[in-house]
C-alpha cells in the first residue's frame, strides 16, 4: 500500500547557528527528501553600495572593510583600491604591491581556517575548530602588528599601503608560514581519513560543471567542480604574475571536493607568502595621492580572486569627488544561489553540510 | 577580446554601438582641438614678442569630458538584447558561458542596464550597456540564456527599479516585501517604513508614562 | 559507502582512525597552551593598534597639540568627530572636541591626516558601559585616554616623511 505524504516547509533561520550568518532557507520537504530550497537573504543589507556614493575615494576604503564580507576585509580593500588605481590611471609602488600579496595570501589563509573551523563543528568534530582558530589568532597578531585592525584594518590606499612592515615582521612571517605548513596535515590527517567525516561529505551536495558555470558559481566552489578557473592566474593583478602557484581543481563537485580544493589552497597561499616576502623589494610604499581626489569619468570593472570567489566592483565616475555608482559583485551571492541546484534530492540532515560547504558569509551576499 | 573578433561581432549586429571605439574617437578628437589651440597660442606668443607685448597668459588644459571605458564595451538596443547574448554565448568563438553580473546605472535622464559576460574557456569578457528610458525600464529577461541571472535581475529590480520581462520569480530580495521605492535611484528619498513609525511611538508612548530616560538604564559614570 | 566492505573491515577501519586521531590529541596536549583566560589576563596589543583615541598632553607645554585645523573632522567617513573653537589667530582655543565613539569605526583616518600629531590611537579597547550616553568622549576623557609614555610616531612615517 502506497503512503500518502505530504509536503512539509520547514523554515530555518533567519535566527540559526548552522547558516553562519543571518539567512533564512525555506526548505520543502517529503519526507526527509529535500525537494526544493529557497534562501531569503537581505537581513543584513547594510546598503553599502548607496554609502559609498556619498563618501570619497579615500573614505570609501573604511566602507569596504564592514560593508563588504568582513571575514576578508584586506581582500575588499584590494578590489575597491585597484578599481580607483585602474580608473584615475594610478601606478602602485613596486614595494606596496607585494605587501598587498603576502596581505592577501594571509587573509585568505585566516578566512579559509574560519570556515574549516565552523565547517567542522557544524559536522561535529569540534577539535578542528579550535585548532583553526589558534593559526587564525596567529594571523591575526600578525595583521596587527602591520595595519594596527584584527579584523577590520583601513590599510590598503589608493596608491599603495597605509604604513610599510615593521621591522623584523617578514622574519616573523615566514616563520608563521614554517610552522602553519604541518599545521595543514595536521587537518588533512584529522578529516580526511575520519569515516564519519567522509560520510556526511563524499557524494554529498554535488553541482556539476555545467550547472556551477550557469549559475555563476566561482572560487573554491567552481574549481570543485571541474572548472580551473582563477583570476589571479586568468587576468593577474598586483604582483600574482610573477608568483609560482598552483590552482587545485577537483572533479567531483560534493562537499568533499570542496574540502580538498580550499586545503590545497591553504598550502598554495603559503606558498606564495614565502615567495612574496623573499622577492620584497625596499622603496616607496605609497604613491602621492591628494585625499580630495577626483577620478575621470568612465567607468571599470576589476576582478579579483577573493577567498570565496570571483569578488569584483563595478565603480563609475562621473568626474567627481565621490563615485556615481558603485556595483560590488559578490561571490557568495552567487554561490548562494548556487546552492538551490546542490541541495536537491538530499536530506535534511544534509542542509547543514552542504550550506557550510560553500562557505559564504552573510554581509558578502547582502552586501 | 581580439580586434578580429569585435570586428566580426559588428558585423553580425551592424546596430551595437562600439562604445570603447566611440570614447577613443572622442579623445583624438579632443586631443586635436587642444593641439590646434596650442598651437594659436603659441603663434599669438610669438607675434606678442615680436610687436614687443607681454606675452599672453598661458594655456591650461580644460578637464576631459571624455568618457572612458576599460575594456571592450557595447551598446545594445534591448530589442536586441536577446538575440545578441544568445549569438555571443552559443558563437564558439565567443563561448561567453558565465554571467558576471546584472546590474543597471541610473543617469538621471535614462537607466544602463549592464551586462557582463565571461568566457572561461577563451579568457575574454564583454560588457553590454543597454540604455532604457526612465519612464518605461523594461528589458527582457536573460534567465533563459543564463540561470545564474535570476538573482541578479531580482536585486536591480528591487534597487533600482528595472522590470525584467520574462523572469520566473521577480520580486524583491534584499530589502523587505513592503518597501516603498528604490533605493539606489538617485532621487530616492528614504522614508521611515510604516511599522518602524509604529513601534517608534509605541516606544514614545511608553516612555512617556514610565518617565524613563531616553538612553535607558544607568548613569554617566 | 561501499556496502561490499564487510562490517570487521569497517571495524577495522573505525579503530584505525580513532588511533590516529587520539594519537594526534594525545600528542597535542602535550603542546604548551595558547589559550588565554581573557578577563584576568590581557593581551599586549602592538603599538600600532587602532584602540581609542585620545589627545595626549605636550609635557612642555602642558597643552595638547591640536591646532584646530578640522582635518579629522573633514576625513571622518562616519562624521563622528565635532570640534569647536573660539578665538582668532594664535589665540585660537578648543571649546569642544567630541568623539562620539559609538559611532567610531576606528579607522585611523583622522590620525593619518593630523598635521601635528594631536589625535592618537590609545591602546585601550574596553569601551563597553551600560548607557550610550557614556560614549560620547569628551575633550577631558581624550587627554585622559592618551597613552602616558611617548608614543611611536614612526608609523606614519615613511622614508622620513609623513604621506599626505
Amino acid at each position: 500500500m502506497a503512503l500518502r505524504t505530504e509536503e512539509l516547509m520547514l523554515n530555518m533561520g533567519p535566527q540559526h547557528p548552522s547558516t553562519h550568518g543571518v539567512l533564512r532557507l525555506v526548505v520543502t520537504l517529503d519526507g526527509e527528501n529535500i525537494i526544493e530550497v529557497q534562501p531569503d537573504i537581505g537581513y543584513l543589507h547594510s546598503s553599502v553600495e548607496k554609502m559609498m556614493e556619498h563618501r570619497t575615494y579615500f573614505q570609501n576604503v573604511s566602507l569596504t572593510d564592514r560593508g563588504m564580507d568582513y571575514l576578508i576585509a584586506l581582500q575588499n580593500e584590494e578590489v575597491y583600491c585597484l578599481a580607483v588605481e585602474r580608473l584615475a590611471g594610478i601606478e602602485v609602488p613596486e614595494r606596496a604591491r607585494y605587501i598587498r600579496v603576502v596581505m592577501n595570501e594571509l587573509q585568505r589563509i585566516a578566512s579559509h581556517l574560519v570556515w574549516l573551523g565552523t565547517w567542522g563543528i557544524d559536522l561535529g568534530a569540534t577539535t578542528v575548530f579550535l585548532w583553526c582558530f589558534r593559526e587564525r589568532e596567529m594571523i591575526m597578531d600578525l595583521f596587527e602588528q602591520v595595519t594596527g585592525g584584527r579584523l577590520h584594518h583601513a590599510y590598503y590606499r589608493i596608491g599603495g599601503v597605509y604604513a610599510d612592515l615593521p621591522e623584523g615582521w617578514a622574519e616573523q612571517c615566514q616563520r608563521f608560514v614554517d610552522y602553519f605548513l604541518p599545521r595543514v596535515d595536521e587537518y588533512d590527517a584529522l578529516l580526511t581519513a575520519n569515516p564519519i567525516f567522509l560520510a556526511r561529505t563524499r557524494g554529498v551536495g554535488v553541482i556539476s560543471r555545467r550547472d556551477a558555470i550557469a549559475m555563476g558559481a566561482s572560487g573554491p566552489v567552481a574549481r570543485a567542480s571541474g572548472i580551473a578557473l582563477d583570476v589571479r592566474k586568468e587576468e593577474p593583478y598586483e604582483v600574482y604574475d610573477r608568483m609560482q602557484f598552483d590552482v587545485p581543481v577537483q572533479s567531483e563537485g560534493d562537499c568533499f571536493a570542496r574540502y580538498r580544493v580550499r586545503l590545497e589552497e591553504m598550502r598554495q597561499s603559503a606558498r606564495i607568502i614565502r615567495q612574496a616576502l623573499r622577492g620584497l623589494p625596499p622603496g616607496e610604499i605609497r604613491t602621492r595621492v591628494p585625499m580630495t581626489m577626483k577620478a575621470p569619468r568612465g567607468e571599470v570593472y576589476v576582478r579579483t580572486e577573493s577567498a570565496r570567489g570571483d569578488l569584483g566592483i563595478f565603480l563609475v565616475s562621473d568626474g567627481g569627488e565621490t563615485p556615481y555608482r558603485v556595483k560590488i559583485r559578490a561571490p557568495s551571492f552567487s554561490n548562494l544561489y548556487a546552492l538551490t541546484e546542490m541541495m536537491k534530492g538530499w536530506k535534511v540532515a544534509d542542509v547543514i553540510a552542504i550550506l557550510g560547504s560553500i562557505d559564504i558569509v552573510l554581509s558578502d551576499v547582502d552586501r | 577580446m581580439s580586434p578580429e573578433r569585435i570586428a566580426q561581432f559588428l558585423e553580425r549586429f551592424p546596430r551595437v554601438r562600439d562604445l570603447a571605439a566611440e570614447q577613443r574617437a572622442e579623445q583624438a578628437r579632443e586631443d586635436e582641438e587642444w593641439a590646434a589651440k596650442q598651437r594659436e597660442w603659441q603663434e599669438a606668443v610669438e607675434r606678442a614678442k615680436a610687436e614687443g607685448k607681454p606675452a599672453p597668459r598661458p594655456l591650461k588644459r580644460e578637464e576631459s569630458r571624455v568618457y572612458h571605458y576599460h575594456g571592450p564595451t557595447f551598446g545594445v538596443e534591448r530589442e536586441e538584447l536577446l538575440d545578441v547574448c544568445r549569438w555571443l554565448r552559443d558563437n564558439p568563438e565567443f563561448d561567453m558561458s558565465y554571467l558576471s553580473f546584472v546590474s543597471a546605472i541610473d543617469w538621471r535622464d535614462r537607466f544602463e542596464v549592464v551586462y557582463h559576460l565571461r568566457s572561461p574557456a577563451r579568457r575574454h569578457s564583454v560588457v553590454l550597456k543597454v540604455p532604457v528610458p526612465r519612464d518605461d525600464p523594461r528589458v527582457p529577461s536573460v534567465t533563459g540564456l543564463w540561470r545564474g541571472a535570476e538573482w541578479h535581475e531580482r536585486e536591480a529590480y528591487d534597487l533600482l527599479g528595472i522590470v525584467f520581462e520574462g523572469h520566473p520569480d521577480l520580486r524583491r530580495i534584499l530589502m523587505s516585501a513592503d518597501w516603498k521605492g528604490h533605493p539606489l535611484r538617485k532621487d530616492y528619498v528614504y522614508e521611515d517604513p510604516q511599522w518602524l513609525v509604529e513601534v517608534a511611538s509605541q516606544r514614545q508612548r511608553e516612555i512617556a508614562a514610565t518617565g524613563e530616560d531616553w538612553e535607558g538604564r544607568g548613569s554617566r559614570s | 559507502m561501499d556496502r561490499r566492505v564487510s562490517i570487521a573491515a569497517r571495524v577495522a577501519r573505525g579503530l584505525e582512525a580513532l588511533a590516529i586521531g587520539l594519537g594526534l590529541t594525545w600528542r597535542a596536549m602535550l603542546r604548551p597552551k595558547v589559550t588565554v583566560q581573557y578577563p584576568v589576563e590581557k593581551k599586549n596589543v602592538s603599538h600600532r593598534f587602532h584602540g581609542l583615541l585620545g589627545l595626549p598632553i605636550d609635557p612642555e607645554t602642558g597643552k595638547d597639540r591640536c591646532i584646530i585645523c578640522f582635518q579629522c573632522e573633514r576625513v571622518c567617513p562616519s562624521r563622528c568627530i565635532h570640534i569647536e573653537a573660539t578665538g582668532k589667530g594664535k589665540e585660537r582655543v578648543l571649546t569642544r572636541f567630541d568623539i562620539e565613539m559609538d559611532k567610531c569605526q576606528y579607522c585611523g583616518f583622522c590620525v593619518e591626516v593630523c598635521p601635528t600629531e594631536a589625535i592618537v590611537f590609545a591602546p585601550h579597547y574596553e569601551a563597553s558601559t551600560y548607557n550610550r550616553a557614556n560614549l560620547l568622549y569628551t575633550l577631558d576623557d581624550l587627554h585622559k585616554l592618551a597613552p602616558k609614555e611617548p608614543i611611536a610616531t614612526g608609523i606614519v612615517r615613511t622614508n622620513g616623511r609623513k604621506h599626505r
